[in-house]
């Protein structure tokens, strides 16, 4: 059974949506990830590479396998989350509105759907499975440049690269620190994520190494015939969504359902670094 | 080391009798013993079998057989027609042919703004 959508009025809105998607899940680049179109079932199993820090190069000394990193591991990452957003259109609504308003609405159900999915795998951001704040507790107007070196010293001292790292702030702690004099005028690359979820433990951010969290992203093939079925998918990050459409003829109503199976899983401690507030 | 005049004695001795005279009479003028033993391989390659020509030969050869082979011009059925493969059909079949969603977004996305609404019209 292919998994593609087939009617083109689907898939132009179908990729419409895929902009709002990808963008708010491009926090997910900070993560060690395996997303695919490829169809699966929930519970399903996959495996997440995670590539660790190197050891240092070695001197050449007649062989080029002396002291080889073995730094590729793997987790298996199991498909238990699956959620949805449906919008419906009536034939009135369709009839009054000038525009195309199923583009809008499935815009707007998928960027949302995106933004609960991130809000639930940053739910893996806790003490239990990433340790101690990375630094004292601290409010938004605190959260300046020598924090930022603080959390980059910290960073350092437990061996997490310098590439591949991520700051993920909430936006009152990312507004703050666009505020400091020092980081308006320099270059500092960070990712605003207002939204961050407490946890319950007050997190407000998290220094991240894609070591630190392997998330997995597949396709839920549906079981049930829909008028129009498929997934939709980023084909540079693998970021997918399923897409269906079925009509309720008692109402005149046509439904659209976007959907994402994902899972995610703690890798190394060390490579999530948490910022709370007091 | 063998001379021309050697390698001339040479090849024509291998030719056909009725060929040997013209390569044994004296050297006329405007002639030479190299002139002569190149006539004498290409006659020797005709007797063989071989094509040898002169290039005015092989020119002349080409146009006489293109001219053999050649059919007039003639207008093509509309069905033999070369397919437009921008045309919206052959882009919605294009589209119909795709089972991968990676193919499917990244045909999508190579098409402009003209051609979605193109094929959007055609279905």
């Amino acid at each position: 059974m292919p998994n593609t959508l087939t009617n083109v009025q689907d898939i132009k809105v179908a990729q419409r949506a895929l902009q709002p998607f990808t963008a708010a899940l491009t926090p997910m680049r900070a993560f060690s990830t395996n997303f695919s179109p490829d169809p699966a079932n929930k519970l399903d199993t996959v495996r997440v590479p995670i590539v660790s820090p190197p050891s240092q190069s070695s001197d050449f000394a007649g062989n080029y396998t002396a002291n080889a990193d073995s730094t590729v591991s793997v987790i298996p990452v199991q498909l238990t989350r699956h959620k949805f957003k449906t919008v419906h259109l009536t034939a009135r609504e369709a009839s009054e509105t000038g525009f195309n308003v199923l583009d809008t609405l499935v815009s707007a159900a998928v960027k949302q759907l995106a933004q609960d999915v991130l809000q639930d795998i940053f739910s893996e951001i806790t003490a239990a499975n990433y340790g101690a704040p990375v630094i004292a507790a601290l409010a938004p107007a605190a959260f300046d440049y020598k924090k930022l070196l603080a959390i980059r010293e910290a960073c350092s001292a437990v061996k997490m690269p310098v590439t591949d790292r991520a700051l993920i702030l909430d936006g009152a702690y990312y507004t703050n620190l666009l505020g400091d004099d020092v980081v308006a005028k320099g270059f500092v690359p960070q990712v605003v994520q207002p939204g961050i979820p407490e946890n319950g433990e007050k997190l407000v951010g998290f220094a991240a190494h894609p070591s630190g969290l392997a998330v997995a992203m597949r396709y839920l093939v549906p079981a049930a015939e829909y008028d129009e079925a498929g997934a939709v998918t980023d084909p540079e990050t693998g970021l997918t969504f399923g897409y269906l459409r079925y009509t309720e003829t008692q109402s005149n109503r046509v439904f659209v359902t976007v959907e994402c199976l994902y899972g995610f899983k703690t890798a190394l401690p060390d490579g999530i670094k948490r910022i709370v507030k007091p | 080391m063998k001379t021309l005049e050697d390698r001339l004695a040479t090849v024509v001795a291998l030719l056909p009798a009725q060929e040997q005279p013209r390569f044994t009479a004296p050297l006329t003028v405007g002639e030479s013993a190299d002139s002569r033993l190149v006539d004498a391989v290409r006659v020797l390659a005709k007797a063989e079998g071989l094509a040898c020509m002169t290039p005015g030969e092989f020119a002349r050869a080409v146009a006489q057989h293109a001219a053999q082979r050649s059919m007039p011009a003639a207008d093509a059925p509309d069905t033999d027609a070369p397919v437009d493969e921008d045309s919206p059909d052959s882009l919605a079949a294009r589209f119909a042919s795709i089972t991968d969603p990676r193919a499917q977004t990244a045909f999508w996305r190579s098409l402009t703004t003209e051609q979605r609404a193109a094929i959007l019209k055609a279905q």
